[in-house]
């Protein structure tokens, strides 16, 4: 893994991965969707809100999800010192706000016919709040800093603290009384883990989650090809400039 | 597609969703072309500099 973490390796590699990437995410989310949309049956208990799952729940996967790739790669740009490592958290934030955002509204549009509100300050909205917070605040650092060596490392310590915030999210349904229901896709049932929901509904919530991250990736890989570019650009316009 | 009282609050989600998302894959596409057109204008076809 490391030996692409080179520039040009990172640009052949991605440059040959990103037509199947986009492939697949257009094709699973486009199946996925569909099936949200028009074939899965409305559940028993909250009829055809239920639909709103198939994007709320893989907006919320992907907010933690893309926040935990950041965490790794903040770690490895300040361990390691890898040339890619910044670039990949600085790019995967705008990614992940907007998941987090997707996740914050489409919840608080369920939470509306189900709950009776559309907002409540219990803990695991509050977290997933803080989250978006997070996000806005790593983009914001790198905004604000002109030196992208001390970027990176503002914005890297930034989410390397913020990612006590991860496991408070998933355990939050948990350690408080919250309104927000608590694990319910899969559970542990006599010691072992199982989905609670049905097939017909589990597919297609794994297919969107699956089509989700591999979009991310493919996002992702663009983003990163456009900064490396732009680096690339202002490079050529000092060499122009002193010339 | 109407799902009876659901409609205002199913609809509105997935609009939002593809507005966020669409929003994110169309900047992000947008700021790429610019920056591959900005670099093929200050270098060659080997992708040396320009003189």
């Amino acid at each position: 893994m490391l030996r692409y973490a080179n520039p040009k390796k990172f640009l052949d590699l991605s440059a040959a991965l990103m037509p199947w990437l986009w492939l697949a995410a257009i094709g699973l989310m486009g199946w996925g969707l569909y099936q949200a949309l028009f074939v899965v049956p409305p559940d028993f208990r909250q009829g055809d809100s239920v639909r709103i799952m198939y994007i709320h729940v893989p907006s919320a996967w992907m907010a933690s999800f893309v926040y935990g790739f950041m965490f790794i790669a903040s770690v490895v740009g300040l361990v390691w010192k890898h040339p890619l490592a910044d670039t990949a958290a600085k790019e995967a934030a705008a990614i992940g706000a907007c998941f987090t955002a997707a996740c914050l509204i489409t919840g608080s549009l369920w939470g509306k016919p189900t709950w009776g509100t559309y907002w409540i300050w219990d803990a695991r909205l509050t977290s997933v709040l803080v989250l978006f917070f997070l996000y806005l605040g790593y983009m914001g650092v790198w905004a604000a800093i002109e030196d992208r060596a001390k970027a990176a490392r503002a914005a890297a310590i930034l989410c390397v603290v913020g990612v006590i915030n991860i496991p408070i999210i998933r355990f939050s349904v948990e350690w408080w009384d919250t309104l927000h229901q608590g694990p319910s896709v899969v559970r542990f049932e006599n010691g072992r883990l199982a989905p609670s929901i049905d097939p017909s509904m589990l597919w297609p919530l794994l297919v969107m989650a699956v089509g989700c991250t591999i979009l991310f990736f493919a996002l992702l890989f663009v983003r990163m090809r456009t900064d490396i570019a732009r680096r690339r650009i202002r490079t050529l316009m000092a060499m122009k400039a002193a010339a | 597609m109407d799902f009876g009282k659901y409609t205002w609050f199913i609809w509105p989600s997935y609009a939002v969703f593809a507005v966020l998302i669409g929003g994110i894959i169309v900047t992000t596409l947008r700021a790429s072309f610019a920056a591959q057109r900005k670099l093929e204008s200050l270098t060659d076809e080997h992708g040396r500099p320009k003189p």
